[in-house]
């Protein structure tokens, strides 16, 4: 995964949940910070661990996981 | 998780001897094994191996590796795929060539290549090998779901399944909400988002 999907991930966990802001988790959190330079194990991984800011029954969490996410190519 | 209690439970249904008849045939005391099936004595590996013998049976100790979360998750969601690709290869199979083409075209730099190319191999082969790869705990299997091919294969209502099973007892447990709830207000939220389409590049299963 690259960040542009990230991204799209990130914009689409956003819609389905209604908010702006998101929590990007895991090895894939370092796409977000440090696009460059990353080692090629997190850029092979293409799952993202994104949660809710504020979650604490669980349930958008599994909102946002049961979305199967495309990105337009 | 598996306790020494189960275990000689198991032993005992396998073997159909009474506890005081295999006590006798392991050479151990019947107040042992009481002691053993009730968790008041711990009996060690050695004397579980002598009762298994003694049972006519084999132990084995298999070790799994503990999944994360995000691990179960796609976990389940192929074994439910695993499910599509008995019932319905074709379909399945086709939908795996056509995102592994998109998934090739757009990968940049080729970083995820090693799992397609891996992914190809298993697609293009015995669908037993394909099958055993969605479902196996292994590291490898582990890494490989993490850029599946599969997406789309599965509907809404499918991939809500799958992950109430992953996820589902505890995110009742914390919601007070009952199952059957959280799958109908799961449906009514994909009814009113708006949609992404198959003709583009699948991120995740």
């Amino acid at each position: 995964m690259n960040r542009t999907e990230l991204e799209h991930i990130v914009r689409a966990a956003c819609d389905i949940l209604g908010e702006d802001t998101v929590i990007v988790g895991g090895s894939q959190a370092a796409l977000a910070q440090f696009p460059d330079d990353l080692p090629r194990s997190v850029l092979m991984s293409r799952e993202a661990d994104v949660a809710a800011l504020e979650d604490p029954t669980e349930e958008k969490a599994l909102l946002i996981n049961s979305r199967a996410y495309f990105q337009k190519s | 998780m598996t306790t020494a209690g189960t275990i000689l439970a198991g032993l005992l249904r396998a073997s159909g001897f009474s506890q005081r008849e295999l006590a006798r045939r392991a050479g151990a005391s019947h107040a042992s094994l009481v002691a053993y099936a009730k968790g008041r004595q711990d009996p060690g590996l050695s004397t579980l191996q002598r009762l298994a013998d003694a049972a006519n049976c084999d132990l084995a100790i298999e070790v799994c590796p503990r999944l994360t979360p995000p691990e179960m998750r796609t976990l389940e969601l192929h074994r439910l795929i695993a499910e599509k690709l008995e019932e319905d290869p074709e379909r399945v199979l086709a939908m795996a060539n056509e995102n592994l083409d998109l998934m090739r075209r757009t990968d940049r730099g080729g970083h995820s290549r090693p799992y397609l190319d891996t992914w190809q191999m298993l697609v293009d082969g015995p669908r037993r090998d394909l099958a055993n790869v969605m479902v196996s705990t292994d590291a490898a299997a582990r890494d490989l779901r993490q850029a599946s091919p599969f997406s789309g294969v599965l509907s809404d209502e499918e991939r809500i399944g799958a992950l109430l099973r992953s996820d589902g007892e505890r995110v009742a447990a914390k919601s007070g909400r009952s199952l059957d709830e959280i799958r109908q207000k799961l449906l009514d939220t994909h009814a009113d988002a708006p949609n992404t389409t198959r003709d583009s590049e699948p991120v995740g299963v």
